[in-house]
């Protein structure tokens, strides 16, 4: 997700906050985007006069380090149609978002497999499954863990997200409009046959903006909740003793609904609706952007850049703040999670147990 | 017969004249001897004879008094008469003082090892006071008659003297020589004498006396030794009054070789009363029913300590109670035992040996057992809710020990899988709604514990991993192992002492955290309402999004089956 064109409105990034940056997210668990949905984005096009801040390079100067820069982007990720036995394939994620999907598909499968059993105990797969973990004791830290690297994985988003809306300055294409209740109601209508045409959609399209925002709420819950879990005795320090078991109960339950919606939508569309590997292999074919991301497609073909191009010389003096604040974040951040891991063992450690005086015969006997 | 009294000055009491029959003998012969009973057969006369011989297994008298049962004393009471006797039809008359002195001195009087009371001869039910009248007309058949008693535990070795058929009384006129000689005849009657003194040389003078006062040769006196030594109570006739003759009286004693002391006495009405007496439901048990191969003179023991002696006899109780047996063999008792503790329990210790009761009549006798050894828990559980229910009211719904412990297969309560299966232990009655709803007790507690943090983690061990140690709480973590109090009282690890209760485990807990606990209540708008509305948003939003991503995926595979 985030591939976002070329913007070259995209000076004004404040507006649209975090948003350009959550793309990213989804990538993971719920919302693997797997129909992109083209933005027929107006900024596609007119990639090469980046929008540079006014003032800020020559003219002809910009013009050659957009130059450099889309020939770099092309590098690294295809900017357009590369041809293949099976037909041109478009790009679609560049590495980082694949690398976040990759994170958030390891981290959320091995959460759902060690957490979801504790959820339904009672349950002979549930048993089953323990038992093949090596216990419960043992599904738990690997849970703990996998939550890391769920959550390290989100910090990442994060980054990566700020690196796209402050130093990219690319859209948030991500964010939900009106156009994606009538591409929804389209869609149906079109699969029931009331219509004949399916609706053109953007690089993302309702369904996949659905599974993001799912993920951004799921994960948010979730590591809300499960940090009050995982470290009850530090919670209450702060807040009321009643909300750990509702925690609980959000945690278990949302576990599920992630679970049964991934299975249910995202599974459905990425391997049985289509067998889409665009995020893994960054690209998508001709056939499944033209049914799922046709203003997209058609943007690529009319010449459009599919990730906004920075002149160079602005990308590097961005990067420089970039890259300095992004580190003292990540130091923070890696901080953040090695203190929630070892804030406290209480729930960890084993309690001695009390002894009795067990052999104290009585002098005188009972009659 | 006809009794008659000399009445001396110490017999006050009309009753005490009525001896209605002699004990037996006289240990002063003399008077009797001078009386010289006929036999009946018109054999010659017989007279019994006086045994001197030296007392080899007695130290001398020294003048303690020895220890007799108190009937003893009852019979001594009339018998240490000088003055009395007793008449027979015949004219003969026999005095009826018994010399204790000389009885104790004997190898059946307190002195020896193998003491027996008046009533161990003369059978308690024959010798009601007032005695009823003997059946002889003459001493001497009286004498006979008495020396029936004998056989009770000795075997008649002299069957090769002429006389006495023994197994169907003593029958003179059967007799070959018609010469009647019976046990009393050769060994004396109260102070009768042990065998050993028989074997020395001096013994054949009694023989020699008597064969040549009626003139019969003796043929082979050597051979008297040797019947004796065959086996003095070589009389299988095994009975209870047999044992109760040596067992019967109190005070008696035997020593292990490390010094340990122990009573061999048997009171008889405690173990009547036992259920292995007469109210048995399958009979009442002989002595020998346990005892059994058990021979007089009885081997000698195995055990070197009374310890050992308790542990080796508590194996006999599995030849009837063999399931219960096997139950114990697989118990922390004998777990115990089997790594050298010899406190450790075994069958007796909890159900004692002659004089079982009921184990379980009343309820708490249940408990009561084990605080024999286990004092210090069973006082706290004298003060818990089930102890005190229990003790003071005989509930019978509470538990006693063994409702959780087990009955005869007690098994370690310190194991993991004692741990992990306890909340189902306790879900056994606190789940039972039948039983809940006597003592308003609500039956969610073990659901409500399950659905919790700790007691979904303790589910899943026992099933997974049972003999794994977990440290999340059980039931008695919070609730108390023995000394379980109601929630309310003040004494409980509940409500005041929660938060203390959770710092146990939680040491940095503060009174926030202790809210964290829902108290084994639902999820409900008045104990935790946030949890409630928390379920009923997922209640909503779970199969919301369900039927909402299959009616669009529905849809589509809708549109792909018409091939568009």
């Amino acid at each position: 997700m985030d591939d976002s064109s070329i913007e070259p409105e995209a000076i004004a990034p404040e507006t649209k906050v975090p948003e350009g940056a959550a793309p990213e997210a989804p990538a993971a668990p719920e919302a693997p985007v797997m129909p992109p949905a083209p933005e027929v984005l107006a900024a596609s096009v007119e990639t090469p006069p980046v929008p540079v801040t006014p003032g800020e390079l020559p003219a002809d100067e910009v013009a050659h380090e957009v130059a450099h820069e889309v020939a770099h982007e092309v590098a690294h990720d295809p900017g357009a149609a590369v041809m293949t036995p099976h037909g041109p394939e478009y790009p679609r994620f560049r590495l980082m978002a694949r690398i976040e999907h990759m994170t958030l598909l390891i981290s959320f499968t091995i959460l759902c497999l060690t957490g979801l059993p504790q959820k339904f105990p009672f349950s002979p797969v549930s048993q089953g499954l323990i038992q093949i973990i090596g216990g419960i004791e043992v599904a738990r830290m690997i849970h703990r863990w996998a939550a890391v690297v769920l959550i390290l994985g989100t910090v990442y988003h994060l980054l990566t997200s700020a690196y796209r809306l402050f130093v990219k300055r690319e859209d948030m294409r991500m964010l939900p409009e009106l156009k994606d209740g009538y591409d929804l109601r389209d869609t149906v209508a079109y699969n029931l046959g009331f219509i004949d045409e399916p609706p053109r959609m953007h690089k993302f399209n309702f369904g996949e903006k659905f599974e993001y925002w799912a993920v951004v709420w799921g994960t948010g819950v979730m590591i809300f909740t499960g940090f009050i879990l995982w470290n009850p005795l530090a919670a209450t320090q702060i807040i009321p003793g009643d909300l750990i078991p509702v925690a609980l109960e959000a945690h278990g339950w949302e576990a599920v609904l992630a679970a049964v919606s991934i299975v249910i939508w995202h599974l459905y569309n990425v391997l049985v609706k289509h067998r889409n590997v665009s995020m893994f292999t960054g690209t998508l074919s001709h056939k499944i952007m033209e049914e799922e991301h046709a203003l997209e497609l058609e943007r690529l073909e009319a010449g459009g850049a599919p990730w906004k191009v920075v002149p160079p010389k602005i990308l590097a003096r961005r990067r420089r703040i970039y890259f300095a604040v992004a580190s003292v974040v990540t130091v923070l951040a890696l901080a953040l999670v090695i203190w929630m891991f070892t804030f406290e063992d209480t729930a960890i450690i084993m309690e001695p147990a009390a002894t009795r005086g067990v052999f104290v015969p009585l002098a005188t006997p009972y009659p | 017969m006809r009794q008659v009294s000399k009445v001396g000055p110490r017999v006050v009491a009309p009753v005490l004249i009525a001896f209605l029959v002699a004990l037996s003998f006289f240990a002063n012969m003399e008077s009797a001897r001078a009386e010289q009973p006929v036999a009946p057969s018109g054999a010659p006369p017989v007279g019994p004879i006086t045994i001197l011989l030296p007392s080899l297994d007695q130290p001398a008298q020294t003048g303690q008094p020895a220890i007799h049962p108190t009937t003893d004393f009852a019979c001594h009471s009339c018998h240490s008469d000088t003055d009395a006797v007793v008449e027979f039809p015949s004219g003969e008359s026999l005095p009826v003082e018994v010399d204790l002195r000389s009885f104790d001195a004997s190898i059946h009087g307190a002195d020896s090892g193998a003491f027996i009371g008046c009533s161990g001869c003369h059978a308690p039910a024959r010798y009601q006071f007032p005695h009823p009248s003997p059946e002889a007309g003459t001493l001497r058949e009286y004498t006979i008659l008495q020396s029936q008693s004998c056989v009770n535990c000795h075997d008649p070795h002299l069957t090769a003297h002429p006389g006495p058929e023994w197994s169907g009384g003593y029958d003179v006129a059967a007799s070959e020589s018609g010469l009647p000689v019976v046990c009393t005849d050769c060994h004396g009657d109260h102070h009768v004498q042990t065998a050993k003194a028989w074997r020395l040389p001096t013994s054949t003078t009694v023989c020699v006396d008597c064969h040549t006062g009626a003139g019969i040769a003796l043929t082979d006196p050597g051979s008297l030794s040797r019947h004796i030594e065959a086996g003095l109570f070589a009389q299988k006739q095994i009975n209870n009054d047999f044992c109760m003759g040596c067992h019967g009286p109190p005070n008696k004693t035997m020593t292990f070789p490390n010094g340990d002391e122990i009573s061999i006495s048997i009171d008889g009405e405690g173990l009547h009363a036992s259920v292995h007496g007469i109210g048995n439901s399958w009979q009442a048990l002989n002595c020998t029913d346990c005892h059994q191969d058990y021979d007089y003179p009885h081997p000698p023991l195995q055990a070197e300590t009374a310890r050992d002696y308790t542990i080796q006899q508590s194996e006999l109780c599995a030849r009837c109670h063999e399931p219960q047996h096997e139950g114990q063999m697989s118990s922390s008792h004998a777990q115990a035992l089997a790594d050298g503790n010899q406190d450790a329990a075994t069958c007796v210790d909890c159900h004692s040996s002659h004089y079982t009761p009921p184990p379980s009549e009343p309820r708490s006798r249940i408990s009561e057992t084990c605080r024999q050894c286990h004092s210090a828990i069973f006082d706290e559980y004298a003060e818990s809710v089930h102890g005190a229910a229990l003790l003071g009211d005989e509930d019978p719904n509470v538990p006693t020990c063994i409702e959780c412990h087990g009955v005869h297969d007690v098994g370690d309560p310190t194991t993991p899988l004692f741990r992990n299966r306890s909340p189902e232990l306790c879900a056994s009655c606190h789940a039972n709604e039948e039983i809940m709803s006597q003592y308003d007790i609500s039956t969610d507690v073990f659901d409500t514990y399950v659905d919790d943090f700790h007691g979904t983690t303790v589910t899943i061990f026992q099933s997974s991993d049972p003999n794994v140690a977990t440290n999340k709480a059980v039931c008695y973590d919070c609730h108390g192992v023995h000394d379980i109090r109601r929630p309310n009282d003040p004494d409980s690890g509940i409500k005041e002492n929660l938060l203390e209760t959770c710092q146990q485990c939680h040491p940095g807990a503060t009174a926030n955290f202790s809210n964290s606990w829902t108290g084994h209540h639902r999820p409900s708008l008045r104990e935790n309402p946030l949890m409630l509305l928390v379920a009923i948003f997922y209640a909503m939003v779970i199969p919301g999004t369900v039927l909402f991503l299959t009616f669009l995926v529905g849809t589509d595979v809708y549109r792909q089956m018409r091939g568009r």
